[in-house]
């Protein structure tokens, strides 16, 4: 569902906030506003956490394209699920577990081979050029394509951990397991990142 | 000599959060050691694989895209209800789809009118015997292939959640008129729109 940028506007009854008016609300009182249909109030709570849902889908993917879908996606759930947020979680760590659900999904609807040819071209690249330097740039997206190219859980654990600093707890609650199974994920994660990355760490 | 590590003390020891005494084993184990190095090197090349920024224009059209698709889910998400039976007590939904068909038949004769044949399944119980009577007994034209309209489906939600519950019994005809009237400002699109919706009511296995 990719709607056009200009398409539709806000529905009824949404003035858009000021910055002071913003900068007030907490992210629990925007939820409570949204959840009475202040479509506004949503639209910050989408302004505040854009950036790390985003983020989020990007290293599941390692694609802008794919990763504007996923979190659009995410914010779109979020919203025909506000009701179910009951303040029981910092909506940071509510928005994650969608982001990381719908994430999954979309890695669990492609074929595994994906990724092994994504990893495949990771090393294709490196090997016309042994020895000579590689720019940081090229480093940086060889590591990402092999985030990518673990597996899915090990990949979540590693994501979160990692790169949007939460706590095991907060991981295990948004990946729906435990602290011990987390930390075994992130171990294996690092584990085959090394094997994956051998010449280059 | 202590055990090896687990590999969640491993992630302990990066995190700088393992005891001591699990400490100590890591600098008296070969293995150990090893494997703590590799896991701190792959950590940090992890660390370092920033996500490239998107321009700056993506952010508030991501906004635009997200606001958008949750207006078009507002407009649609009579579906989601309808399908679910879970707002409205189905009998008294498809009370008023035969009472605004029966209507439509009565304002326009000529018009595509959505055929009764739904109904005894639509109902919980009592036939709608008298509101079937005046619904033509045709086959159901196609359903429009045109998107439905929101008027029309907008109508249809706010006129189901009037029902009391009950639906059928509870009614009563004195609705008709006002029926009748909303019914007499459909356009040929919104009736359209309301065979197609029936006809999807109808094509639904029973659960
Ligand atoms: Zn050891």
């Amino acid at each position: 569902m990719r709607a056009d940028a200009t398409a539709a506007p806000w529905p009824l009854g949404a003035t858009p906030m000021s910055d002071a008016q913003e900068a007030a609300l907490d992210d629990a009182a925007l939820v409570e506003a949204a959840i009475a249909g202040d479509t506004a109030a949503f639209d910050v709570l989408v302004t505040r956490h854009r950036r790390s849902v985003y983020q989020v889908c990007y290293r599941f993917v390692n694609d802008h394209e794919d990763a504007a879908d996923l979190t659009q996606d995410t914010f779109v759930r979020a919203w025909k699920a506000l009701g179910s947020f009951r303040g029981q979680a910092r909506f940071s760590t509510w928005i994650y577990r969608i982001a990381v659900n719908v994430s999954l999904n979309r890695v669990s609807l492609k074929t595994p081979k994906t990724d092994v040819v994504d990893f495949d071209l990771v090393a294709d690249q490196r090997e016309p050029a042994p020895g000579a330097a590689i720019d940081a740039a090229e480093r940086r997206a060889m590591v990402r394509a092999a985030v990518k190219s673990l597996p899915p859980r090990q990949r979540a654990a590693l994501i979160l951990r990692t790169y949007h600093e939460l706590s095991h707890q907060e991981v295990a609650d948004i990946v729906g397991t435990s602290v011990g199974a987390v930390k075994a994920n992130v171990f294996h994660a690092l584990a085959n990142l090394k094997k994956r990355l051998e010449p280059l760490v | 000599m202590t055990p090896c590590l687990t590999p969640d003390e491993f992630v302990d020891l990066v995190d700088g959060t393992l005891a001591a005494d699990r400490e100590a084993h890591v600098a008296m184990c070969v293995a150990c050691a090893a494997t703590a190095t590799d896991v701190r090197e792959a950590l940090a090349a992890a660390m370092s694989a920033e996500v490239p920024e998107p321009s700056p224009l993506f952010w508030p059209s991501l906004n635009a895209r997200v606001q958008a698709a949750v207006a078009e889910s507002a407009a649609t998400g009579w579906r989601a209800w309808l399908r679910l039976d879970v707002l409205v007590p189905i009998a008294g939904l498809a009370l008023v789809v035969v009472a605004i068909a029966s209507a439509i038949d009565a304002v326009s004769p000529a018009a595509p009118v959505p055929s009764g044949r739904g109904i005894v399944w639509i109902g919980d119980g009592t036939p709608p015997v008298e509101f079937a009577s005046e619904v033509a007994d045709e086959p159901l034209a196609a359903p429009a292939a045109t998107p439905m309209n929101e008027d029309a489906l907008a109508m249809m939600a706010a006129l189901a959640s009037a029902l009391p519950e009950g639906g059928w019994d509870a009614l009563g005809v004195t609705r008709l008129p006002d029926l009748d009237i909303a019914a007499a400002s459909l356009t040929a699109d919104e009736r359209d729109a309301l065979a197609a919706l029936l006809q999807s009511a109808m094509e639904r296995p029973k659960s």
